[in-house]
């Protein structure tokens, strides 16, 4: 793939992964303060799949960053981004090390990026107390680990080849 | 070959993932076993509210009207008995700010409103009742339920 595509499609990519981020930070979160479905990270882990490991962590950077000023909580950045690099430097050493299914990295990365992201918060914030949500968004991020898991899987079967570079040939 | 490597991984399920969700299952178990199931529940006294590390109130459950702020924020904390809320005006800008509803029969709080953010997760959190807090991070602001009431140097209400 040309650099030129990549830089295109990576930008594509971080502009869909802030638009899904944007909205839904307009919903409420899922039962717990900061639990949400995570689904910005479709396009971080397909952008890393297809263009690579670098292009994956800058669509990344840039969700993360952009996302943060548009939500109006810059902080967030403090916590959000060493956590999304931790969980997708993981994802990435599942999917090519150990060879697990993307739903199974998937699923792996949102568990530690919400843990990390809580336990950062609670360092920086000096609250303690915000540890006693950790267990019940764990169990959250399982859901939403899985569900954006398998849409990528779907958005990797189903996009053409010419676009994503890999020539998926599976045999049910 | 990078291309059959991805199609074997694009199945729902592979034999490997075992071991990844096992990981996953123990970890969460061994959270909840050592912060929910573990931990001894303690009834909140009260509650203070902190600005960027610094407590600026502090209200006690069993007389409310006795309420403390500290020495610098006065300007910044309206407190309506009759509707048992605490209004934090954020000192950065005072247009912005936070509401707490405080219930003293039940012992418990919570942030009822706040234009913080986009999606303001400090509203959103659950009823506080025993040791735990709410944040306002956009804010810089701590709700921490009060499970021992130590003031220090206050300026009463």
């Amino acid at each position: 793939m040309k650099t030129t595509y990549k830089i295109a499609a990576a930008g594509l990519y971080s502009a869909l992964a802030l638009i899904t981020f944007t909205l839904e930070n307009l919903l409420p979160p899922l039962f717990i303060p900061g639990a949400r479905l995570g689904l910005s990270n479709i396009f971080i882990l397909v952008s890393a799949l297809t263009l690579g490991s670098v292009w994956g962590f800058a669509v990344l950077a840039v969700k993360t960053v952009v996302g943060s000023l548009i939500a109006g909580n810059f902080s967030a950045v403090l916590y959000s981004l060493p956590a999304g690099i931790i969980a997708l430097l993981l994802q990435l050493l599942a999917i090519r090390a150990i060879k697990c299914s993307v739903i199974a990295a998937s699923v792996l990365g949102a568990t530690v990026n919400i843990t990390v992201q809580n336990t950062v918060f609670c360092l920086v914030a000096g609250a303690a107390e915000y540890f006693i949500y950790l267990p019940y968004l764990a169990l959250i991020s399982i859901l939403s680990g899985a569900v954006t898991g398998f849409v990528v899987v779907l958005l990797l079967k189903k996009l053409p080849a010419r676009f994503t570079g890999l020539h998926v040939n599976i045999k049910e | 070959m990078k291309d059959n490597d991805l199609s074997q991984q694009l199945k729902l399920f592979r034999k490997r993932d075992v071991c990844i969700y096992s990981v996953i299952v123990i970890a969460v178990l061994a959270l909840f076993l050592f912060l929910v199931i573990l931990p001894k529940d303690e009834k909140a006294q009260g509650f203070e509210i902190y600005y960027d590390g610094n407590k600026v109130f502090s209200l006690k459950y069993s007389q409310p009207e006795n309420y403390s702020v500290y020495a610098g924020f006065e300007q910044y904390i309206v407190f309506s008995e009759s509707e048992c809320t605490v209004t934090f005006l954020f000192p950065e800008n005072t247009a912005e700010y936070n509401v707490i509803a405080f219930d003293a029969a039940q012992g418990s709080f919570k942030v009822t409103e706040s234009n913080c953010s986009l999606s303001p997760d400090c509203v959103f959190s659950p009823q506080v009742r025993e040791k735990s807090a709410i944040i306002c991070a956009p804010h810089k602001l701590k709700i921490s339920a009060d499970v021992g009431f130590t003031p220090s140097d206050p300026v009463t209400g």
